[in-house]
């Protein structure tokens, strides 16, 4: 099936920023739906959003035109996702996250209560193991999928997300959560 | 799930999976960001070339066989001069 995005990320890669501007339209709220289970906040997720498109910008001169345009724009901000975990590991505002319990409050959406509650225990996790399972159980992709995105083979992403439900699971068992 | 029961983990995610993402619009800010035009790429040098394809295995390869080339002249040339300093000192 031909890229429908083909003609806008050549025009882009040809310096065409109207094209690119396109091409983000179209694809913000994807973007958006991916990074949304990652971002603890609306403004960090503009700013992973945006951040996306900007490294996709700069690094269209090396996009190919035999793989999806959409395929490589997901593929980009998955690594954001992953390079936001791993700065919010560095962050010491990390240990002074609660689970939101107590302070979510009563009007909030319970579907985005559920989403802030399982974010907040999937951050109790290494970097790279909160952003795989944030991509397998909160974005629903499947194991290959996810490995795709993070340019692991199969069998690494395997091993990896083995290791990161074990982990998972002692932290939900301590936090008096049932894994299933 | 009644306030009694333990929290199952896949009950929360299942439902976070249908967490609507906020609206955003950041089209103007990232035009903002970069550049109108994208200046033309510069042409790779040759040690540019070198180090991108440095990952093909004919490259490794062909590189394995000059270090040893080279280490075996260098040791020939060793042994030569050896060799003539041998000759020079019956000669001599």
């Amino acid at each position: 099936m031909a890229d429908p995005d083909l003609n806008l990320a050549l025009s882009a890669r040809a310096g065409d920023a109207d094209a690119f501007g396109q091409l983000v339209e179209r694809h913000q709220p994807m973007l958006a739906a991916i990074l949304h289970r990652f971002a603890k906040s609306n403004a960090d997720l503009e700013d992973m959003v945006q951040d996306s498109f900007i490294k996709t910008w700069n690094a269209l001169p090396d996009w190919e035109p035999r793989q999806p345009f959409v395929h490589w724009l997901k593929r980009i901000a998955v690594r954001t996702g992953l390079e936001y975990c791993r700065k919010q590991k560095r962050s010491p505002i990390e240990y002074l996250e609660i689970l939101p319990e107590s302070s979510a409050p009563e009007d909030q959406d319970p579907a985005n209560a559920a989403l802030e509650e399982a974010r907040v225990l999937l951050s109790k996790l290494p970097a790279d193991d909160q952003a795989l399972l944030t991509l397998i159980h909160l974005h629903g992709m499947s194991m290959e999928e996810a490995a795709g995105h993070f340019g692991w083979s199969r069998a690494k992403a395997k091993v990896k997300a083995f290791r990161a439900r074990k982990s998972l699971q002692k932290t939900l068992s301590q936090l008096g959560y049932r894994y299933e | 799930m009644n306030d009694h029961e333990t929290p199952s983990w896949t009950d929360l995610s299942q439902r976070a999976r249908s967490a609507t993402p906020p609206v955003i619009d950041v089209r103007h800010a990232v035009l903002a960001a970069i550049p109108s035009r994208r200046p033309s790429r510069p042409k790779p040098n040759l040690a540019e070339i070198l180090l991108s394809s440095s990952h093909h295995w004919g490259v490794r390869f062909a590189f394995g066989c000059c270090v040893l080339a080279t280490g075996l002249i260098g040791y020939g040339g060793y042994r030569a001069t050896e060799d003539l300093s041998l000759l020079m000192s019956f000669a001599f």
